[in-house]
């Protein structure tokens, strides 16, 4: 099948248009996707009037439902509208890994989140009771001293505070509202760089500036805007050693309030999104769609990037969506340079600074070795909003890269400076999907790449961002698992289950623990009779146990455990009275004595 | 254009935002004429007000001289340009005395050096005197003839250019002596779409060797320059800033790759440069980014690689970002 597909890219057709999936409906639904769809207008010109349809009506102007979900009517439910007969869509390609195909959309999703939620706090309130069950509760929460947020919380100018954001947003609004207008500020700023690195959304690193962590996030209307702001008036405060007024001060707080917010938002609410626009134009399950039918093994990455290792062999890198560190970035370094081919799309030069610059471009035309080759230049939406500096240009940009190639070690580098080309948007284009189909083919027959046949592709896309923000997975079991934390909750609800079938919980009724007091009757008790019993003074001891068991259960719960040890009503009222009659010491029965021994076991 | 013209009265307060001002004005007449080289604009003007020279290394025909005499024009400064020959005498650089038939005495001949802005074409193609008699005048501003010392003319600014290609029958410039350049410019080729607009205005009928044509106004004059540099030296510099300035040109001195480390004069340039680069943006105080952003071209000529790394393809400016990726930030945590 892929062989006949690559004879057919050879001769310039395309046998099955990637986009015409029912999964794809920006492509196929008028409307869908707007905001997003409309950046990739350009992409349909001089392309059939059936490619497309949807995306066509969109650009055209036509009304339509705005959606951000656009997985909605996938699978077998998704004979949507616009979209092919099922018997012209191609055979169903692997997904993600553990990405079930989803067919209801938001309700999915809906229920999908609804049910892990639940899963939690079944969790949590299992959890809880084995607690109070084994009596090991903490004290209440009434006793529990609170250490105020804001307490040890110095402004170090030298340095983010390693605190937790909220705390220091808490020390930033109490310094705003006791008038410490450059201390809320500092605070202020430290909280955002919090936030944003405990979200993933930036790397704090000790070389990085504020202005570099704002432009970072210029993609990212959500959160740039506060953060450029908090950033501008910490940079006041700590460089320019100006006093700041408070009006400043409070909308810097807010910001980073803002920011606080939003970056919590986004992780609860980002995988979600991000999941369901896998199939929208920015989505990136076309990119996998096209390697597969292009004949290579192909794989999602669901392993952290550090753990790079021979077992793959061409690695697709998307910077515009992974983010990684320090440690990534030497691995990723070191895999290349044992000898992996790593295509990189976005800024790379963090990790190879043999690229260059990140330059603006112009369009982009054929380049080195692809010269000579039956290819046409990839488009992108407008043009390659970026370029390399340095590299070998596979696709040049007057003077510099669109796709720079660089020898690294026995490996290669391919680096994409516009990561656009690798979206669901851009394979819209036949030159587009013909360019990324063929390059690692081609690289390997004609630019000496160190591939091996078949090539294995493994994608480190936006679904593997996905795997980062969620825990690995669309589906919260899928994260779970890929998070590694599966594995334990499996643990900790095998253990309640044995605990439970032996002890009895959650089904018997929770004892309240002991008081003290209880306890320390009983030991004493416990020790007078046993003092008793060695000096022969038997009466005294059963008196002690009589009134050991009246104190604990009184007259009324001795008569019910009479009964429940299978006593009449009056038999049980008279063992009472006698038990009561023995602590008194107006009776010494041994028999008494025995009969409560068996009534109280 | 009236209101590009210098006008100390309508602007008698020089503290940042003047200074502000009057750098973009500058870039913006600039620009008129020379298209696709903000950059290298920015860091000429940043390399002026700072108070050093530049040496700008690139191919022929990219518009080094057109820079030089739009400075020129703009800045309202005097302009010469030497061509640096292998038979170039020093003399012909400082000027000399010569015999006046008439008056019965020798008469000192200024050379090309007593000009402002001095354009030292292809430096590396002088043999060492010749460049140690420009460098000698470039770091103290004045130059010795026959016993006598003459000071050179305020400002005093050398835009030299070198060509990175062709190495044979040229004398490179010691280490020591490029050091003397505050800044090292790297300048490309224009991108394409920049050169179709460079085509377009010829069509139009812009003439480079007609400046005047252009009607490029002076924005400054050389009080305004010397004004310009004395405030840009207002800009605050926070003290973690200059252990952060002292780290990066300290790393130089320890890095695997590097044999000799840059100097001092490094650190001193990286700081004046950045007041100037801060000033230009408004800012009243310098960032850590400006630092960074200079660092490029402050540090690339000064600190001389190890044989091994060269082979291996290491090259300056890939010890200077691996630097800047290593040393921490004030203010910032990893």
């Amino acid at each position: 099948m892929s062989a006949l597909w690559l004879v057919a890219l050879a001769f310039g057709a395309d046998p099955a248009p990637l986009l015409d999936r029912a999964e794809y409906r920006f492509c196929n639904e008028p409307g869908v996707d707007r905001a997003q769809a409309l950046l990739w207008c350009d992409s349909l010109e001089g392309l059939p009037d059936d490619v497309c349809p949807g995306l066509r009506a969109t650009c055209a102007g036509a009304e339509g439902p705005e959606s951000g979900c656009n997985q909605g009517s996938g699978g077998e439910a998704g004979s949507a509208t616009g979209a092919p007969e099922a018997s012209q869509r191609p055979p169903k390609l692997p997904d993600f890994p553990g990405c079930p195909e989803l067919g209801t959309g938001a309700l999915e999703a809906a229920l999908k989140w609804g049910g892990a939620l639940a899963v939690a706090v079944l969790v949590a309130v299992l959890l809880r009771l084995l607690v109070r069950w084994m009596g090991r509760e903490a004290a209440p929460a009434s006793d529990t001293s609170v250490i105020p947020a804001t307490e040890g919380v110095e402004p170090d100018p030298e340095e983010v505070p390693d605190r937790p954001s909220g705390d220091l947003l808490v020390a930033a609004r109490t310094a705003l509202g006791a008038g410490r207008g450059a201390e809320a500020v500092l605070l202020a700023r430290g909280a955002a760089l919090r936030r944003l690195a405990e979200r993933g959304r930036i790397s704090l690193h000790r070389s990085r500036t504020d202005r570099e962590h704002v432009r970072a996030l210029r993609g990212d209307a959500a959160l740039y805007e506060d953060l450029r702001d908090v950033a501008n008036s910490a940079e006041v405060v700590r460089w320019g050693g100006l006093p700041v007024d408070l009006a400043v001060a409070r909308r810097a707080v807010e910001a980073a309030g803002r920011l606080v917010a939003v970056a919590a938002a986004l992780a609860l609410l980002g995988p979600v999104a991000l999941a369901s626009d896998r199939y929208g134009p920015r989505g990136d399950a076309a990119l996998g769609a096209l390697f597969e039918r292009a004949g290579y093994a192909v794989t999602w990455r669901t392993k952290p990037l550090v753990e790079l290792d021979e077992t793959t062999d061409l690695l697709v890198l998307d910077l515009g969506w992974v983010f990684p560190g320090e440690d990534e970035h030497r691995a990723i370094r070191s895999w290349v340079e044992a000898g992996g081919v790593l295509v990189v799309a976005g800024d790379a030069s963090g990790i190879f600074p043999e690229l260059e610059d990140w330059v603006p471009s112009g369009p982009p035309e054929l380049a080195g070795w692809t010269l000579g080759l039956d290819l046409e230049a990839p488009r992108w939406p407008d043009e390659p909003v970026r370029a390399w500096s340095a590299g070998s240009p596979l696709v040049g940009t007057d003077g510099s890269a669109a796709v720079a190639e660089i020898p690294l070690g026995a490996g290669v580098v391919v680096g994409i400076a516009d990561g656009a080309l690798l979206e669901n948007g851009a394979l819209i284009r036949p030159e587009n999907r013909r360019f990324l189909a063929e390059l690692p083919q081609l690289g390997q027959a004609v630019g000496g790449w160190p591939l091996a046949s078949p090539i294995a592709v493994e994608l480190a896309t936006r679904a593997y961002a996905q795997g980062q923000g969620s825990g690995g997975g669309c589906a919260a079991a899928d994260s779970l698992a890929n998070g590694r934390l599966l594995a334990v909750i499996f643990q900790v609800l095998v253990l309640w289950s044995v605990v439970a079938a032996l002890r009895g919980a959650p089904f018997a009724v929770p004892r309240d623990p002991p008081p003290e007091e209880r306890l320390m009757f009983a030991d004493h008790a416990e020790a007078l009779a046993r003092r008793a019993w060695r000096t022969g003074d038997r009466g005294w001891a059963d008196a002690a146990y009589a009134r050991l068991w009246l104190r604990r259960i009184g007259v009324a719960g001795l008569q019910s455990a009479a009964a429940r040890a299978g006593r009449t009503p009056a038999e049980a009222r008279q063992t009472a009275d006698q038990i009561e009659r023995l602590a008194d010491g107006k009776l010494s029965d041994p028999d008494l004595v025995e009969e409560l021994w068996r009534i109280t076991r | 254009m009236a209101d590009h013209a210098v006008s100390e009265t309508a602007e008698p307060v020089h503290d940042i935002g003047w200074f502000s001002r009057r750098f973009r004005a500058v870039e913006n007449q600039v620009a008129r004429v020379l298209f696709g080289q903000d950059d290298v604009v920015r860091l000429a003007l940043v390399g002026l007000f700072a108070g050093g020279h530049i040496l700008l290394e690139g191919p022929p025909g990219i518009g080094k001289t057109l820079l030089a005499r739009t400075l020129a024009c703009t800045l309202g400064i005097g302009f010469r340009r030497i061509q640096f020959t292998p038979d170039l005498m020093p003399s012909d650089v400082t000027g000399g005395n010569l015999y006046d038939q008439r008056a019965g005495e020798f008469v000192f001949r200024p050379g090309p050096v007593f000009t402002q802005i001095l354009l030292a074409d292809e430096i590396n193609r002088a043999p060492s005197k010749t460049q140690a008699a420009l460098l000698e005048a470039m770091s103290d501003r004045q130059v010795t003839v026959d016993g006598t010392t003459r000071a050179l003319p305020v400002p005093f600014f050398v835009l030299a250019t070198q060509n990175p290609i062709e190495s044979e029958g040229t004398y490179p410039l010691p280490e020591a002596q490029l050091d003397r350049f505050l800044l090292k410019v790297l300048v490309g080729h224009p991108t394409a779409a920049v050169e179709v607009t460079l085509l377009e205005h010829y069509l139009a009928g812009f003439d480079a060797s007609n400046l005047e044509a252009v009607g490029l106004e002076p924005q400054v004059d050389t009080e305004s320059i010397g004004r310009m540099r004395a405030v840009a030296r207002t800009v605050r510099v926070d003290r973690t800033l200059l252990d952060y300035i002292a780290a990066i040109v300290g790393r130089t001195r320890s890095h695997p790759a590097v044999d000799v480390g840059a100097s001092p004069r490094a650190s001193i340039a990286l700081l004046l440069c950045g007041q100037v680069l801060a000033a230009s943006e408004g800012r009243t105080y310098l960032v850590p980014d400006d630092v960074k952003e200079l660092a490029a071209p402050v540090l690339r000529h000064r600190f001389l690689l190890q044989p091994d790394a060269e082979l291996e393809g290491t090259n300056h400016d890939m010890v200077i970002r691996a630097i800047l990726a290593d040393v921490p930030v004030p203010g910032s945590t990893g």
